[in-house]
């Protein structure tokens, strides 16, 4: 838990300025009513002082790990506060930078609240968050208090897909195959295994109620036809715009439901479908030349 | 990722604070109405219940001509009504217009602090006019729901639909409670400063004496019911009412019954004798410089006073705030010689009636010494049937005459008045001194001294005595002397009005009044207490209180800085206190299991988190095969504790405890 610090906030010292006049003017009068008002006013705002720092302490923060995102999207990255005090907490704020928060109203005394982190995704790479800071001006907002709190959450950012290249053609029939070969609601062309990884929307769930293993409907426009999304066929275009060009043909690649394979330098990802072949391929290009970002 | 700020993350005003904070200004401005024009506490509360209703009302460009318009009204306003623009009435009517102004204006929660501060600063203005014990108690109301809209800000800021008025408020009492250390702390250690400087204030409602006395001058004070000062007697009991003769202002100019306040060239101050009487007296603010003590103050004088021809007290500034002071009196004149110069000014006077210059000289002639001329004008007022009234009507004219001759009917002020010129005549040099009689006893031991006990009475100056006190009204109306003023005139009507008619109805009656006039008396003591002890501990108190403590004098830097250090301490240990309740464990059945599962992994069987109690014994069970009935018992216990009916069995509890410290694993 890192270390709680209370300062003043602009209305704090707002509140300092009427304090001074306030203090001049019961002087000046010699007027015991108006010193009073000023020792009361001074002493209600120190004592809030007392809970904001309180507000702070005895509550945890945790990220979970978010949904990959494309640079230039946003990452909502589930989050979850644990009060583990006898009190409530009021007003929180946990933020990532200045532009992006997360809020909690309130944190009852002994429950876990959950909220979503949502940031903007600017580069891609693997990422880590280490710490956030939590903050809150409650209860009179005369003084804010904020503390540092480690989460250490990594997250992928797949590079911004983009480009305008075709798919390449398949080296096997050396016809191009656009995207849109297959659609839903082709015609039925018989079952296959199923293959870890794969979209389940396709799974025969009546055979698997039956007590057979998992088989998957295929379909006519459905075809293994092999495309290999190759680095080297982009000599034109810097490093950025190929990884761009890449993930745009993962992305299309994965939609028109051939098998695909990715190279690149140093990495040859042999060819596939489905989500978890999507994902590693995007992760791939991802990373690539880029081990981990802050 | 170096800028960290607070967000606000709804930045439109929430409505329900709002309101909270229009209830708040509106209790802030409700004791103001009084004071300052009607129109600008009015035109306060519809900005604010305007703004309430309708989310943004006005466009920038009508804002700000509206700024204009009503600003140059206040202003017109304060310069037509006040003079200026300096002082307490028009310095409100501008804050008042201002803050208005800041209502209509107002779009976000940044705003809404704002205006909560400038509340703060109107709910002081009100301590200003006054500071009596039921206004600081309002004011600190007003302060509790000011706290409370921006408690309220807080819970209801983000976005919370849930109505959290009662939370609010509550959270704000609380804040004042626990502020009651620190406040404290303040109340008796900060260092009271006199700037010396006053704001320029226009009390209109200001009553009480003026520096000269009209036949009929009086009169308007004495129905007054307010209260003039307030007196105690640290080192004696209160001395009876008939020896309470308050000085206040000494006339030197005589014309007739008119005398004025004039002024005696080369007046020193007059030696004085006998006992002195130490006096603690808290004056109601009146608007004049003049001080009041018993007859006849002396040194040392109060911190700001000084002493003016005649033995008067005056304070070096006007009394516009509740004054608190000490003064010391003596009750003996020692005075041997009168200096020419003063004896010239004492026996001038104003062309006076055959008739009374006649009735003057007859004394004279008809006496051995001035003794004797004394005693002859008291017998003449108390053997011709003069009649002392409240309303003896305006005397006009040649008003001495026909006081002396043919009317016969007065006041304290036109027996002294007559009394002191008719010495003049008659080569006694005399004054009159205007000031106050008595008073009523307050719980405590205090005296209440109210306007109505108003009076006037005459000096003269006797060789071998000095200047001596004569008052003329003893010869003619003698209780008025001994009871005050207001139960000498309500004896009076009542053995006029109800001459036997003691019949049940106005006994209730009767003793329903003194039951109010005990609640009155009550009140009036707290109000009295407060206003010695808290509201006058001044500069000089707080030095008394040091020195009571054996505190000495700290210095003024020392005493910031020690002031901080107690405050600091305090606020630590609220802060713990607040840690510890927050912390405080709240399961000891818990705490057991955790105390069994650490034993248990320093013996190699690591609970998971995700861990149940029966799988966990299985795997204890297996590393301790030898001890099953121990570890068996410990998990039974554990589970009827936990999810079984034994919850909160504390002799369970006892037996689970000594189970698991009984557990060593090794």
């Amino acid at each position: 838990m890192g270390k709680t610090r209370v300062a003043l906030t602009w209305n704090g010292a707002g509140l300092v300025l009427l304090l001074f006049g306030t203090w001049y003017s019961a002087a000046s009068q010699g007027n015991g009513a108006a010193y009073l008002f000023l020792f009361v006013l001074t002493g209600v705002a120190l004592v809030s002082s007392i809970h904001t720092w309180m507000n702070l302490r005895d509550w945890t923060v945790r990220l979970e790990k978010p949904e990959p995102a494309f640079a230039g999207q946003e990452v909502a990255c589930p989050l979850e506060a644990f009060n583990a005090s006898r009190q409530s907490r009021h007003a929180l704020q946990i933020m990532l930078t200045p532009a992006s928060s997360a809020f909690f109203d309130g944190l009852e005394a002994g429950k876990a609240g959950r909220t979503q982190l949502r940031f903007l995704a600017k580069e891609r790479g693997r990422h880590r968050i280490r710490r956030l800071k939590i903050l809150t001006s409650y209860p009179l907002g005369f003084f804010k208090g904020s503390r540092s709190v480690d989460v250490d959450q990594e997250y992928l950012v797949y590079p911004h897909p983009g480009g305008s290249e075709g798919l390449p053609p398949s080296p096997g029939t050396g016809t191009v195959s656009r995207e849109g070969v297959k659609r839903e609601g082709d015609d039925f062309a018989g079952m296959r295994a199923y293959r870890p990884g794969e979209s389940q929307r396709h799974i025969d769930w009546k055979a698997v109620a039956r007590g057979q293993p998992l088989l998957v409907k295929q379909f006519a426009g459905e075809h293994d036809e092999k495309i290999y999304l190759d680095w080297e066929t982009l000599p034109l275009l810097g490093d950025e715009e190929r990884l761009s060009q890449l993930a745009l043909w993962v992305i299309k690649a994965e939609r028109s439901r051939c098998l695909y394979g990715l190279k690149i330098p140093g990495l040859f990802i042999p060819p596939a479908r489905g989500e978890a072949h999507y994902h590693r391929c995007l992760g791939a290009l991802a990373v690539y030349r880029r081990g981990e970002a802050a | 990722m170096n800028r960290w700020m607070l967000q606000q993350r709804e930045q439109r005003m929430p409505r329900r604070s709002l309101l909270f904070l229009c209830v708040a200004i509106g209790l802030a401005v409700a004791p103001l109405a009084a004071k300052v024009p009607f129109w600008a506490c009015a035109l306060l509360l519809a900005a604010a219940f305007g703004r309430l209703l309708a989310e943004k009302w006005l466009g920038r460009w009508s804002i700000l001509l509206l700024g204009v318009g009503l600003f140059a009204a206040g202003i017109g306003t304060a310069m037509v009504r006040y003079h200026t623009l300096v002082g307490l009435e028009p310095g409100t009517v501008l804050m008042l217009v201002l803050l208005s102004l800041k209502f209509l204006e107002a779009k976000s929660t940044r705003d809404f602090r704002v205006l909560v501060l400038l509340g703060y600063f109107l709910a002081l203005t009100t301590l200003f006019f006054s500071q009596d014990f039921i206004v600081c108690i309002y004011i600190g109301g007003v302060f509790a729901v000011l706290t409370g809209a921006l408690v309220h800000l807080q819970l209801a800021g983000w976005g919370e639909a849930e109505n959290k008025l009662w939370p609010a408020t509550r959270l704000s009492l609380l804040l004042l409670a626990q502020a009651t250390p620190v406040v404290i702390l303040l109340f008796l250690f900060f260092p009271r400063f006199n700037f010396g400087f006053q704001i320029n204030n226009h009390l209109f409602d200001m009553t009480g004496m003026s520096d000269e006395m009209k036949p009929g001058g009086i009169e308007s004070v004495v129905t007054s019911t307010k209260v003039a000062f307030r007196a105690d007697f640290p080192d004696e009991e209160t001395p009876p009412t008939g020896n309470l003769y308050w000085r206040g202002v000494v006339l030197w100019n005589s014309d007739g019954l008119n005398w004025t306040r004039g002024y005696a060239a080369g007046w020193k101050p007059e030696p004085l004798g006998g006992k002195t009487v130490r006096q603690r007296i808290t004056l109601e603010p009146h608007g004049r410089k003049w001080l009041f003590a018993l007859d006849r103050p002396t040194v040392p004088l109060p911190h700001d006073a000084q002493m003016v021809s005649g033995d008067a007290l005056e304070s070096r500034k006007p009394v516009n705030t509740a004054l608190h002071y000490e003064v010391v009196s003596r009750t003996e004149s020692r005075e041997a010689t009168l200096p020419p110069l003063i004896r010239a000014t004492a026996l001038r006077t104003q062309e006076v009636s055959p008739r009374a210059r006649q009735l003057a000289l007859s004394w004279r002639t008809a006496a051995a010494s001035d003794r004797e001329v004394v005693d002859q004008a008291l017998r003449y007022f108390h053997k011709e049937h003069f009649l002392y009234t409240l309303a003896p009507g305006g005397y006009s004219g040649d008003s001495l005459d026909e006081f002396l001759f043919r009317r016969r009917t007065g006041f304290c002020e036109h027996y002294a008045g007559a009394f002191a010129t008719l010495m003049r005549v008659a080569g006694i040099p005399s004054r009159v001194v205007l000031g106050y009689l008595g008073g009523n006893a307050g719980y405590g031991g205090y005296v209440i001294v109210p306007e109505s006990d108003a009076h006037a009475w005459a000096e003269v100056w006797l060789p071998g005595h000095g200047w001596l006190r004569v008052d003329p009204t003893i010869v003619v109306a003698p209780e008025r002397v001994n009871v005050g003023l207001e139960s000498y005139l309500e004896s009076a009507a009542a053995t006029s009005s109800l001459l036997g008619a003691t019949t049940g109805a106005v006994g209730g009656f009767m003793r329903m009044r003194d039951v109010l006039r005990d609640i009155r008396l009550a009140w009036d003591g707290v109000n009295y207490q407060w206003d010695l002890r808290v509201m006058g501990y001044d500069e000089e108190a707080q030095h008394n209180f040091f020195t009571v403590t054996g505190l000495g004098n700290p210095g003024t830097m020392r005493l910031i800085l020690r002031t901080f250090l107690w405050i600091g301490i305090a606020l630590t240990l609220l802060a713990s206190w607040m840690n510890f309740r927050a912390r405080k464990p709240a399961d000891k059945v818990r705490a057991l299991y955790d105390k069994f599962c650490r034993r248990a992994a320093s013996a190699g069987v690591q609970r998971e988190q995700w861990e149940g109690p029966l799988d966990f014994r299985e795997r204890v069970l297996q590393r301790f095969p030898g001890r099953a009935a121990e570890v068996e018992n410990i998990f039974r216990m554990y589970i009827r504790l936990r999810y079984g009916a034994d919850e909160g069995n504390g002799k369970l509890v006892g037996d689970f405890s000594r189970a698991v410290r009984g557990f060593y694993p090794l």
